[in-house]
Parts: C-alpha cells; sequence; structure tokens
C-alpha cells in the first residue's frame, strides 16, 4: 500500500466524515520518529509512551487550525520538544536511575548486538547526556542521535542556527569531558577499537 | 553504522566523535500497532492528561502571552505596566495555543512569580522592553503571537 503524503492525510482529516481515520494515519506514520527522539531524552519507555500520547492528543486538537506554512513533520516535532521539556522541568522522578534501570531491564532492547565494552561506553555517554540541561539535552540529541539539520531544528525549536550550533558545540565538549574522565579514562583511539 | 557529518565539534570532542552511535532503544512488542488506537480511545473518552491543568495556570499564561504582545507592538514605550482583562479573549483559542507552542517555556514557577491571586481574570505585569524583546525574539514565535493579537 502507498503512504499518503502528510498533505493528503490534511485533507483528509479536514474533510470531517474521516478525520478519526486520517488522524490514525498521521499517528501510524510519525510515531517511531517522534518516539525515538523522545525515548533518548527521557530514556524510561513509560514517561515516552505519556510524553508521546500527549503529543499525539495536543496534535487532534491543534490540527484543524495547522497552517501548512511549515511541514506537519516539523510541527508534531515541534509539540514533541515541548512536551518532552515541559515532562523533564516538571518531573519529579531521579532521571539518573532510568538509565540504571535500563541495563538492567530485561525487558531492555537493542538494536544491534555489542560487547561489554562498548556497553560500559554507551552507559557512560547516557549518564553524560543526562547531566545536560534540558534544552541541550534535547538539541544534543536531535543533532547527534537524529541527524537532523540545524535549520531542521531552527524550524522545530525556533531557537536560531547559530544559538543551536553553540548550544550543540557546549554539549558535546560537555560529554566528551564526561566520559574521558573517570574509569572509562578513553583515549580516541582506545574509543575507535569498541567499533 | 552512519557517520556522522563532519563538524568543527568533532575537533573539540575527538572521543564523542570516534564513538559509535548508542543502540536504538525500542519500543516493547506490538506498542506501535496499539499506539493510533490507544490515542483514539483517550481522545474519545475525554481523558486526557494535562500537564498544566489548572485553570489559574492557563489564565495566567494567556495573559502573559497578550501582555508581551502588547509590549511588543508598542516598541515607542520602555516599560510595560498595564492590566490585562482576559474576558475579552477567546479562552478555548488561547488554551489550544498555550498547550501548542508554548508548554515548555512557561511554567507554574515562573508565573507564581507574576501571579498573586488564582481567582484574578486579569494582573498587573512589568518589565522593560528589553527583556521582553530579549524573550520574543528567543523564545516566540512573534508572527504567530501578532495575529492571535490582531484576531482578539
Amino acid at each position: 500500500m502507498i503512504e499518503k503524503s502528510d498533505k493528503e492525510l490534511l485533507a483528509l482529516f479536514l474533510q470531517g466524515d474521516n478525520a478519526n481515520k486520517a488522524f490514525s494515519l498521521i499517528v501510524q506514520k510519525h510515531q517511531r520518529k517522534l518516539y525515538a527522539i523522545i525515548r533518548r531524552v527521557l530514556i524510561d519507555h513509560d514517561d515516552t509512551n505519556d510524553v508521546l500520547q500527549n503529543t499525539f492528543i495536543k496534535a487532534w486538537n491543534g490540527l484543524s487550525s495547522f497552517r501548512e506554512e511549515a511541514q506537519l513533520s516539523t510541527w508534531l516535532y515541534r509539540i514533541a520538544s515541548n512536551e518532552t521539556l515541559s515532562f523533564l522541568r516538571q518531573s519529579k522522578r531521579d532521571r539518573h536511575l532510568s538509565i540504571d534501570q535500563l541495563y538492567t531491564d530485561s525487558n531492555y532492547s537493542v538494536g544491534n548486538a555489542i560487547g561489554p565494552s562498548a556497553e560500559e561506553i554507551e552507559k557512560k555517554l547516557h549518564h553524560a547526556i543526562q547531566q545536560l540541561p534540558e534544552k541541550q539535552r534535547l538539541v544534543f540529541t536531535m543533532k547527534y542521535y537524529e541527524d537532523l539539520t540545524y535549520e531542521q531544528m531552527s524550524d522545530i525549536l525556533g531557537t536560531s542556527v547559530g544559538a543551536l550550533k553553540a548550544s550543540f558545540h557546549i554539549a558535546a565538549k560537555k560529554i566528551e569531558e564526561e566520559i574521558t574522565n573517570g574509569a572509562l579514562n578513553l583515549s580516541p583511539a582506545n574509543a575507535s577499537n569498541n567499533k | 553504522m552512519q557517520k556522522l557529518e563532519r563538524d568543527e565539534w568533532q575537533n573539540e570532542a575527538p572521543v564523542l566523535a570516534s564513538l559509535n552511535k548508542p543502540r536504538e532503544l525500542l519500543a516493547p512488542d506490538n506498542y506501535f500497532a496499539a499506539l493510533p488506537e490507544l490515542v483514539q480511545n483517550k481522545l474519545s473518552s475525554g481523558k486526557v492528561v494535562s500537564i498544566q491543568s489548572r485553570l489559574w495556570f492557563r489564565l495566567a499564561a494567556a495573559a502573559a502571552i497578550i501582555a508581551l504582545v502588547v509590549n511588543f507592538l508598542r516598541p515607542d514605550t520602555n516599560e510595560f505596566s498595564g492590566e490585562i482583562s482576559l474576558s475579552e479573549v477567546e479562552q478555548s483559542t488561547l488554551d489550544n495555543y498555550l498547550d501548542v507552542e508554548f508548554s515548555a517555556y512557561l511554567d507554574e514557577d515562573d508565573l507564581a512569580e507574576i501571579v498573586s491571586n488564582e481567582n484574578n481574570r486579569s494582573f498587573s505585569f512589568s518589565a522593560s522592553t528589553e527583556e521582553l524583546t530579549l524573550y520574543l525574539e528567543e523564545e516566540a514565535d512573534t508572527d504567530d503571537m501578532a495575529e492571535l493579537f490582531a484576531e482578539n
């Protein structure tokens, strides 16, 4: 089956009769990418699920007034980003627990099998990312994990490209310091051996 | 493994740049198959969880936005100080706008500083033009707010 474009789905939604069906197709189309970025920031699946559902509910409430000046995907990313930041700011949970749980949780599924040494590095990287301020964490995640361009991020976050570059550079430098300090004591050469 | 585009940050963080990207964090089995229906059920039941659900917060947030717009559209004054009446603004329009666009930027702590009585439907607000302009430039979509203000 050929996937409908966002424009077609939006038109279907606005027709009214098929709004529910159109919206379900929008959810199906965008849920994985939104989940991935929210999960990278929040780590915990249940938190991610809450934020993702809120994202789609707010999208439903605002979709009838959505203006096509922005792409639908950009608009959805923007809602998801706002929801994620709100969650982080208001969450009373200890975020660091989520990371430790992630590595002991039997339900944790991974995309590719890797060795224990790489896992240790990965854990350290997760910890380092969690030390970043909320918005910086989101910027780092969008760039590092999702490979979004600064221009795309600017559209989503409403921040200038220059400010985003600065934010990402500062985040990368902080993480570099975090992962090169302590027990791992990595050098670039050693880190490459984990590939 | 997809290689990151070559960028100057890699010179400042060579270890990070040389690492493999960590693994994808996968959702539980069948999660994505079930999510569209879960969202529809939530919409149908009306049991929507709002992070900012308290009425006073919504009213104060709406008033804060209007105050910022008023000041932004009147740059001839160095200081804004006035009283905003929310009765002039359609609540549903503001609720939706705030939910979608501003939920990350205004929280209860921020607004507690400017709201003293949760039952008030108006509040007084004072800030320098420079502070508000900086806020608008960094965090807000001024076209959207100007349009919202014009509509009301």
